[in-house]
């Protein structure tokens, strides 16, 4: 039998596009990668996949027509199951990016259109990271706000018997009297 | 034939081997309805019977074409239902929501070989990607009050 530990589940990324091809080449890419990959061709059911399921990061096109990738992150943002998902844009150079609205919509990275797949490995892999410190350290900061609850309940459990001792230790003295 | 009883409304194309304009005005001067010199081509005959009868002519081609039934036909919430089992449609419809691809494909795989044909279809349309019209008629029909 494997005595080591289990590996950690895949990091699951929700990839957005509504060029079938390019959803195609990025899925395939990285799902080679080892990642679990979550295809959807529009920013309607990007949103109903996001809430349904928070991935652990979005790969989101811009320039898609009904909902386009800004007002999907900007909607992810509002949503606090989806909050704190990190959102990186990808773009074609020659269409329209407006890299200020990007970031200002809650978008952390961008990529533009044609990249080299190396290049979105890396940023994925370097935002999945930073995510993960800093899911740790949401974990051990709840942990330790636990820990203080807990000592100060003591605390104060302590000084209620305390209060008591003292109390009926008094006592007999005024029942002899 | 104008002069007939019920020969004044019969539309009537004056056909004639002469390309003459004289010919053409003479026809039309005696209550023709238009002018075809020969010889004419197969569809302009047919166009000028269609434009003046009222008439619309279906080409086999034409008819070949979808929406027929096939592949490409949209797959009925009737004919999900017969085909799987409602465990599984109820599975696959929260795969679809969460556009979980991978899962999809081995939800799929799970089907007996009874419902190859519309788990053949479902493959295809998951793998363009197209969730949507699985939702549309997996959504389980009981709606919270």
């Amino acid at each position: 039998m494997n005595d080591r530990p289990p590996a950690p589940p895949a990091p699951d990324i929700l990839v957005v596009d509504d060029t079938e091809a390019n959803l195609q080449l990025l899925s395939g890419m990285l799902r080679e990668r080892g990642y679990k990959v979550r295809p959807v061709p529009n920013g309607r059911l990007a949103l109903q996949a996001a809430k349904s399921a928070p991935p652990d990061l979005i790969l989101l096109d811009i320039n898609m027509p009904d909902l386009d990738g800004y007002e999907v992150c900007a909607q992810l943002k509002r949503d606090e199951r989806t909050a704190s998902v990190p959102v990186l844009f990808i773009s074609a150079l020659n269409e329209t990016m407006d890299k200020v609205l990007a970031f200002g919509v809650g978008g952390l990275d961008y990529i533009t259109k044609p990249f080299q797949f190396e290049e979105v490995d890396a940023r994925v892999a370097a935002h999945l990271k930073l995510r993960r410190l800093q899911v740790d350290l949401e974990e051990r900061n709840s942990e330790l706000r636990r820990t203080n609850a807990e000592l100060r309940r003591l605390q104060e459990l302590r000084d209620n018997l305390t209060h008591m001792i003292v109390h009926d230790l008094r006592l007999p003295w005024l029942g002899c009297c | 034939m104008r002069s007939l009883p019920r020969g004044a409304e019969t539309p009537i194309v004056a056909v004639t081997a002469s390309a003459f304009e004289e010919n053409r005005r003479g026809a039309i001067e005696a209550g023709a309805d238009d002018f075809l010199g020969k010889p004419f081509r197969e569809a302009d005959l047919f166009e000028m019977i269609g434009r003046l009868a009222g008439v619309r002519f279906f080409y086999a081609e034409e008819m070949a074409m979808p929406p027929a039934a096939g592949p490409g036909a949209p797959l009925s919430r009737e004919q999900l239902e017969a085909a799987l089992p409602a465990t599984l449609r109820t599975r696959l419809h929260e795969a679809a929501i969460r556009a979980d691809y991978t899962e999809l494909l081995a939800l799929l795989d799970e089907a007996g070989p009874e419902a190859s044909e519309v788990v053949a279809h479902l493959r295809d349309r998951v793998e363009h990607f197209d969730y949507q019209s699985l939702l549309s008629i997996s959504e389980p029909e009981i709606v919270k009050a």
